[in-house]
């Protein structure tokens, strides 16, 4: 009787089902398209037997995991997937345990709440139960190519010595990295694969279906049974694609281990495990990476339980992980009744907590940019490629802050509470009348060097590495403190040697520059909106080491001489120490 | 001078407070809040969810478990959802005006009111639940009100009469 209680429930709140519930595990089967190929079985077998139970925190996992032909009809997977959820036994009685076991393990606290105080306790288990019916997936993963990095370091090989051939015949000359062979670092597997994610439709009136003409449990009458076996065998349940990835590649090597002071090539039983174990991991995680960005009934959603501290009562089986982004929504009511979310601020996860046992846990978020929150607000996985590009413009005018304008591309935000950054910049300036003193012809030594002055323009190009962290300084993390350290390489060149003395004017040699200076600052910065922040950032700049090689010089193998700053003319010496004004715009994505 | 700022401040947040909680109050007092039924209770209780209105963005948890009292004693809830109505306890539609001093003090500062409802762990609200509508904020909170207990206390108090004296 109960049964027909929860499925007369699950049938009703199917129909009555809230336009915004709260996050409900997908259930997903894992299973592979069967190839022949040693590799390929191997790989397929460990898929169908491993546990990702951690690399997909955020699903449950049906252990329906098989090799299937590419011309597999979904509906029986579905089917099996059905008896699995429904607990179907060996004598065709389905129940429904497992999945409310499913239920209460995806439930949230209020969720709880309700149910251990309802007199039918699993009445809001079933109502979960039914979301879940609605985000049952197959995963199929197709392996196309299984290689060892032996294989990839024979190819590569092959390759250039056919190049070599070809240059050599050509009448060419084979350059000297050419022709050294092609270094063997690692030892392992490569392997491409595709998949596609199709989601099981279960409507209201297959649900009907399935309860009216296919379920069996211990009430059904025996003369009903056989007919209702065989419409359970007979159903057609459809599927539909909602992802899929036809080119993903995933890589497992080892580099020689060192043991009494020799290189020692990994074990066999080492490259089984990596076929066995890490490869069939690192293509469930790949593969879990892009299904969790693309496909919205995998990204977590949830309320703040508390704000400033901001927390929400998600955690590991979620599978959330720090820094991981969020944005907090504000359900608005509209005139005409019409609701829609209104974006409010931005939340990086700060610390993890463990909700495995007890839901009523939270975990810590950080707010970095927008408005006020408040208890309530709903927050959604919006995972970000943690890349940034600061287009920056250098406020001041002295010639050697080697770049005016400079693009940077950098890494972050990462670590706890003050997110850090890396960055690697270029860019570029022009000087004028740069005051320069060079040694006439490239003669280095002191004492009988000639000095010549010339006041060239010219232009820098810069390389930079820069390290920095955001120091948040108000409860809505709109202004940060950006304490940041680089260091820099201007390539200088002169387009003009004006006011050289005429007596060197056929002079072969260019001075070519590289200035190399170290910038401390403390930048105050803005979030203007999510994905885009305004910073000033003043910083000290010294000039702590300069080379000088010959520009006109083709041979490759003339070395760069070290040149103390102070021999390198007025305008160098003075530019020693800089105060360096800038404004960067960044654009996070 | 800086010796009245910690005090003025102090004085200033206060009143603050006071007010937001007077605010509610009074939102109380003139039904300005909805409940219905979120499931069937176990025995002697009834599950709610509070709808409460408010021109600030904060939720007042203690005027949720209010209003759910207030909404059980006096306006009942509609059938929904699969979820059996409830009329109210009260079938005096004047009672509240008939009784003014005992409700004053059931639904006082510390009132008996609070013997009779609990919150979720925290007053964690459902996704959803938080829903700006012009220039105010409805929130639904899920309380779990104990409607046996509640009705004894009323009856023995003479405030409502025994479900046997109709017959």
């Amino acid at each position: 009787m109960k049964y027909y209680i929860f499925l007369f429930f699950l049938i009703l709140s199917w129909s009555s089902k809230s336009q915004i519930s709260t996050y409900v595990r997908p259930c997903m089967s894992i299973s592979t398209i069967e190839k022949e190929g040693n590799f390929f079985q191997v790989i397929n077998n460990s898929i169908a037997t491993l546990n990702f139970k951690n690399t997909l925190k955020r699903v449950n996992i049906i252990p329906i995991k098989k090799p299937i032909a590419s011309d597999t009809i979904f509906s029986e997977y579905a089917k099996d997937i059905t008896s699995y959820l429904f607990n179907k036994d060996s004598n065709n009685l389905f129940n429904v345990r497992k999945i409310l076991e499913f239920s209460e393990y995806a439930s949230s606290d209020v969720q709880s709440f309700i149910s251990n105080n309802s007199a039918d306790k699993d009445q809001i288990l079933t109502q979960i139960a039914t979301e879940m019916l609605g985000k049952v997936y197959i995963l199929t993963i197709d392996l196309k190519k299984v290689e060892t990095y032996k294989d990839y370091y024979d190819r590569k090989e092959a390759k250039r010595k056919a190049r070599n051939e070809r240059t050599r015949k050509l009448g060419g000359e084979v350059s000297e990295s050419n022709q050294k062979p092609i270094e063997r670092k690692l030892y392992g597997y490569l392997c491409d694969f595709g998949f596609k994610l199709r989601q099981v439709n279960w409507t209201p009136e297959m649900l009907n279906y399935f309860y009216t003409n296919c379920w069996i449990d211990e009430n059904t009458p025996e003369s009903e049974r056989v007919k209702k076996i065989d419409n359970f065998s007979n159903l057609q349940l459809s599927s539909k694609v909602v992802w899929e990835e036809l080119q993903l590649d995933v890589s497992v090597g080892k580099s020689k281990s060192k043991r009494n002071g020799r290189f020692i090539e990994p074990t066999q039983e080492q490259m089984n495990k990596i076929l066995t174990s890490s490869l069939p991991l690192g293509i469930i995680n790949q593969t879990n990476k892009s299904i969790v960005q693309n496909v919205p009934e995998f990204k977590i959603f949830n309320v703040l339980s508390s704000t400033y501290p901001c927390k929400s009562k998600i955690g590991t089986k979620e599978g959330i992980r720090n820094n991981d982004r969020y944005f907090a929504y504000e359900k608005i009511q509209k005139r005409d009744g019409e609701t829609l979310l209104r974006r409010k601020g931005v939340l990086y996860v700060n610390s993890v907590v463990n909700n495995e046992k007890d839901n009523s846990l939270a975990s810590n978020f950080l707010q970095r940019g927008g408005r006020s929150l408040y208890n309530g607000m709903m927050i959604y996985e919006e995972l970000d490629k943690k890349i940034n590009f600061d287009f920056n413009y250098n406020l001041s005018t002295a010639p050697l802050n080697l770049s005016s304008y400079s693009l940077s591309i950098g890494f972050g935000p990462f670590g706890k509470r003050s997110a850090a950054y890396v960055g690697l910049s270029i860019g570029a300036s022009t000087f004028q009348d740069l005051n320069y003193v060079y040694n006439y012809g490239g003669n280095y030594d002191a004492d009988t060097a000639t000095r010549v002055t010339i006041s060239p323009d010219g232009y820098s190009l810069l390389v930079g590495l820069e390290f920095a962290r955001a120091i948040y300084l108000t409860k809505r993390g709109n202004l940060f403190l950006y304490p940041n350290f680089s260091v820099n390489a201007g390539f200088l060149s002169f387009s003009n040697k004006d006011g050289e003395d005429q007596d060197f004017e056929d002079e072969e040699y260019e001075p070519s520059p590289v200035i190399v200076d170290t910038r401390f600052g403390i930048g105050l910065g803005f979030h203007i909106v999510p994905s885009v922040s305004i910073f000033y950032k003043p910083s000290i700049g010294v000039n702590i080491a300069a080379w000088e090689s010959n520009a006109n010089d083709d041979d490759d193998e003339s070395e760069s001489e070290f040149r103390t700053i102070s021999e390198m003319g007025e305008d160098i010496k003075r530019s020693r120490f800089n105060f360096i004004n800038t404004i960067s715009l960044r654009i996070h994505i | 001078m800086k010796h009245f700022i910690l005090p003025l401040f102090l004085i200033f947040t206060f009143s603050s407070f006071s007010q937001t909680r007077k605010k509610a109050n009074k939102d109380t007092r003139n039904w300005r809040y909805e409940i219905e039924g979120v499931g069937q209770g176990s025995m002697g209780t009834y599950l709610v969810k509070s709808w409460q209105y408010s021109k600030k963005p904060r939720i007042a948890l203690e005027q949720t478990k209010k209003n759910a009292v207030h909404g059980i004693i006096f306006k009942g809830y509609p059938s929904s959802k699969g979820v059996i109505g409830q009329p109210p306890l009260a079938r005096n539609p004047i009672l509240d005006e008939q009784q003014k001093s005992f409700f004053d003090q059931f639904f006082g500062k510390n009132g008996r009111y609070m013997q009779f409802v609990s919150l979720t762990t925290d007053g964690t609200i459902l996704p959803g639940d938080r829903i700006k509508i012009g220039r105010e904020y409805k929130v639904g909170v899920v309380v779990s009100v104990q409607v046996a207990a509640l009705r004894k206390y009323l009856e023995s108090a003479g405030v409502i009469k025994g479900l046997s004296n109709g017959f």
